[in-house]
């Protein structure tokens, strides 16, 4: 393996609300290689958007970041840093610490080096300004950024990608160059809309669900980010349209070379895209490992479950393997202190009423389970008896 | 029949392969108030063209599958069928009656029965769930045979169904606040057996389940047809549980049937471009998915206030007809294709365009420098030489403000007989007519 561009690191997210706290990212670690696409899939309540949102450093309160690093490869800051105050924590090698960096630095760099996409494009855009003003305004955000970090607001923010930037770095913009303009219809062309220049004209409403995707692509791409973060980007669209989506990601992602976290709960979309995939159940990652880990040797019964689940479409007879029981409840009050999935688990054993550590598992270097069975080979007579977890 | 577990036991089983539903040139047009994006679309104050003349027959005890993407008309079927909406023209027939002819439809809400998609929105939040089960015995005044206490028989009834859906009777009282998701389409399940139904419309039933949870109730749902001799209209976007549920399948385009087989025929062999392109856009959960080449569909759907003429599919097709004796590939012929659409759209910028040139050089700039602009904006494959002059002299038109005259000069040479004639027969589309 090679020298990872993220290294997250028991990265922890709750939020305090009033029915209690929400376990919503636990203890969550993993590594992103610079130019590959790192899936994250699970079940609707897992915590992948979350953890997405803790990436980007856009957790809103009642949420926090409790724990945990984001460690993002950027040399010239880390020495920097460390030239400043060689004890630091924030910089590790030639690894900076989002979570330990300074405001200034961390809304700079996020807005300049992440970008971020959302399964819904419309809220994404301001509804009364015209796709390429918004798409030439994050052009020019960047520019502004590379050239005064503190100059920019921008009248679009609060609108999805563009919030996201203007958060990030204080902005206004109400003269966008020629030159952004110009830039602007270049990316509409490069994410595949026709006619990019008359389309740039046009307003949001006038996109249709999967250009507007594209659309948001297009404007993500404009502060040319070193990650992107795409939280469910086809889930809304038809599959055709989402087949298109997925293409031009691909093609985006071999020409730019791209780091790509994609999150879905689409297991084909993480088969097409992904090299390495995390999969998340509670706020937890219970395995990771390459692709063929996870569809050739699946070492935690939730992933066996979860492929054991999906109807294929090249075979219509195999009948279906459901996970028995509900997706559970974040509410911390409601966790119970074992394996998360042990209720549901059909090789739930005594010792799982402890919670497990990550395991390697069998396969690849990075193959790790939370799961006794990637230690232990599973003997039926340590099962807990039928009916153990039914409620009283 | 199901695949699943063929039913042995069961009643009537004599009677399958008979049709129960029959449904002829169903139409379903919406007279809505036009939205903005209608009219940019061009499509006026058309009526929405939900569905659009389909066909086709249930047999007993079969799961037809229903499938197609957003906003083709599925739901809307399903809901003309069960008279939940009245038909624009056409007929349903159950049993061998058309409903249009019975007087009272009383006996067959009773029989036919819908479970939609949202678990949430279809059970009453402030009713216990129970009662939500016992509702429709109770509209409808089961026990029908006048035996025993009817509040009693009421009562086991809801408990029998409850526990066969996989619940249990202690839970009946709960309110829907309290189930997960998979847990309310369960006593959506139970409510919709409540009457004994033959027929059940079944409406993207486990969309809004995650897909552990899904694989749970799809088998339910199999099983429950199977014990109760069920037949089941499934009206799904998701093609593996498609073919995973269904025994034939219809798919749909913009308001009508595009192509009916066998679930078996319609996976390993599709006929209809539409179908072809529909299953290969669907990623695999398979480690050679990531080698898979798939040349998805260009381009939206059309609105379905303004379908294109001819075959519906024309617009995203990748394998229009071109005219006899043009000799062209069907990737430049698209290309032409697209240009024309864009003019019958008026949907070509041409005062940007000019607005631009203008910018860039002196005074104003003539039409056929406009028109060479524009082809090169809106042509990006090599087209052969009388094409490419054809093409520039339609977009020389246009720039002269001419669009009729523009449509002409192209259709004259490339009208298709995809835009012309309406494909029929059970696969719809020209390339399988003889
Ligand atoms: N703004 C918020 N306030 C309170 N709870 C939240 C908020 N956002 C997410 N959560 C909770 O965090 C958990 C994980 O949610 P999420 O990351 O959205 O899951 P996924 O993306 O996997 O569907 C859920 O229990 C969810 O209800
Ligand atoms: S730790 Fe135990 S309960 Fe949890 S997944 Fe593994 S075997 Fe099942
Ligand atoms: S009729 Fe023509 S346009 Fe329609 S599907 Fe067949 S080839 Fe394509
Ligand atoms: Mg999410």
């Amino acid at each position: 393996m090679g020298e990872p561009i993220l290294r997250v690191e028991d990265l922890t997210t709750r939020f305090f609300t009033e029915e209690g706290q929400i376990n919503a990212v636990e203890g969550v670690s993993f590594d992103v290689e610079p130019g590959e696409v790192f899936g994250i899939v699970g079940e609707s309540g897992s915590g992948k958007s979350v953890t997405a949102l803790s990436l980007v450093d856009l957790v809103e309160s009642p949420g926090r970041i409790t724990n945990g690093s984001v460690w993002f490869r950027e040399p010239a800051l880390a020495a920097r840093i460390r030239e400043d105050d060689p004890d630091t924590a924030a910089a590790d090698g030639e690894m900076v610490d989002l979570r330990r960096l300074d405001d200034n630095e961390r809304r700079a760099l996020r807005g300049t080096e992440f970008a971020m996409i959302f399964q819904d494009p419309m809220s994404s855009f301001n509804p009364s300004i015209t796709v390429g003003t918004q798409i030439a305004e994050a052009v020019e955000v960047q520019r502004r950024a590379t050239a005064n970090p503190r100059a920019v607001r921008s009248r679009t923010q609060g609108f999805g990608l563009l919030k996201f930037l203007t958060t990030s770095m204080v902005p206004t913009v109400d003269y966008v160059s020629e030159e952004s303009r110009d830039r602007a219809v270049e990316l509409l062309d490069t994410v595949g809309i026709p006619d990019p220049a008359s389309r740039a004209t046009e307003y949001p409403h006038q996109f249709s669900g999967g250009m507007l995707q594209r659309a948001m692509i297009a404007q993500a791409l404009a502060t040319e980010p070193s990650v992107l973060v795409a939280d469910e980007p086809t889930t809304a669209l038809d599959v055709t349209i989402q087949a298109q989506i997925l293409n031009t990601l691909g093609d985006l992602q071999a020409e730019y070379g791209m780091t790509t976290v994609l999150i879905t709960h689409n297991l084909g979309v993480i088969a097409r895209m992904c090299d390495r995939v995390g999969v998340m159940y509670a706020g937890e990652f219970v395995e990771r490992g390459s692709l063929e880990d996870l569809f050739e040797r699946p070492s935690h019964p939730y992933t066996e479950g979860l492929l054991g689940s999906s109807p294929a479409l090249d075979n219509g007879d195999r009948r279906l393997q459901p996970i028995a029981g509900n997706v559970p409840s974040l509410l911390d009050e409601e966790m119970p202190d074992r394996c998360y999935f042990a209720d549901r688990c059909p090789k739930a054993m005594s010792e799982c009423l402890d919670k497990p550590p990550e395991f390697d598992a069998d396969g690849s270097e990075g193959h790790r389970a939370r799961c006794y069975l990637a230690r232990d080979a599973y003997d039926p007579g340590d099962a807990l008896p039928e009916g153990y977890f039914d409620e009283s | 029949m199901s695949r699943d577990t063929p039913s042995v036991e069961t009643a009537p089983t004599d009677r399958h392969g008979e049709a129960l539903v029959s449904v002829r040139d169903l139409e379903k047009h919406y007279d809505t108030g036009v939205s903005l994006l209608d009219r940019l679309l061009g499509g006026g104050s058309n009526p929405v063209r939900a569905v659009d003349g389909v066909s086709f027959d249930i047999n007993r005890g079969e799961t037809l599958g229903l499938v197609g993407e957003s906003g083709c008309g599925k739901s809307t079927v399903g809901q003309t069928i069960l008279r939940l909406e009245s038909p624009t023209a056409g007929s349903v027939s159950f049993d061998g009656d058309p409903l249009a002819e019975r007087g009272d439809l009383t006996g067959f809400r009773r029989n036919a029965q819908i479970l939609f998609q949202d678990p949430f929105s279809s059970l009453d939040p402030r009713m216990p769930v129970g009662e939500s089960v016992r509702q429709p015995l109770e509209i409808h005044d089961w026990p029908w045979d006048g035996q025993g206490n009817p509040a009693e028989r009421r009562h086991e009834r809801v408990a029998e169904l409850i526990e066969r859906v996989g619940l249990s009777t202690t839970q009946l009282d709960r309110y829907p606040g309290e189930f997960s998701g998979g847990q309310l389409q369960r006593i959506g399940i139970a409510r919709a057996l409540a009457l004994d139904p033959d027929f059940v419309v079944l409406d993207e039933p486990t969309s809004a389940l995650d897909v552990s949870v899904q694989a749970q109730v799809l088998n339910l749902l199999a099983d429950l047809q199977s014990e109760f001799d069920l037949t089941y209209l499934f009206i799904s976007h998701d093609l593996g549980v498609i073919r995973y549920i269904c025994d034939r399948i219809a798919v749909m385009y913009l308001g009508e049937i595009v192509e009916t087989a066998p679930a078996e025929q319609l996976f390993t062999d599709p006929r209809h471009p539409y179908t072809e392109a529909l299953l290969e856009s669907v990623p695999r959960v398979d480690l050679q998915e990531r080698e898979r080449d798939i040349d998805p569909l260009a381009g939206d759907v059309p609105s379905p206030r303004n379908p294109p003429s001819g075959c519906r599919f024309r617009t995203r097709c990748p394998a229009v007809i071109p005219p006899d004796g043009l000799d062209i590939e069907q990737e430049s012929f698209r290309a032409i294709t697209d240009v024309r659409d864009r003019i019958a759209d008026r949907e070509i910028a041409v005062e940007t365009t000019r607005d631009a040139l203008a910018e860039t050089t002196e005074g104003e700039p003539g039409e056929e420098r406009v028109a060479a602009r524009l082809y090169d904006r809106l042509v990006d494959v090599e087209l052969p030489e009388p094409e490419r002059r054809r093409v520039q002299e339609g977009l020389q038109a246009v720039a002269a403000g001419e669009w009729d005259r523009a449509a002409e000069h192209l259709r004259e040479r490339y009208e298709s007989v995809c835009e012309t004639d309406h494909p029929t027969g059970q696969v719809s589309c020209h390339l399988f007519e003889q």
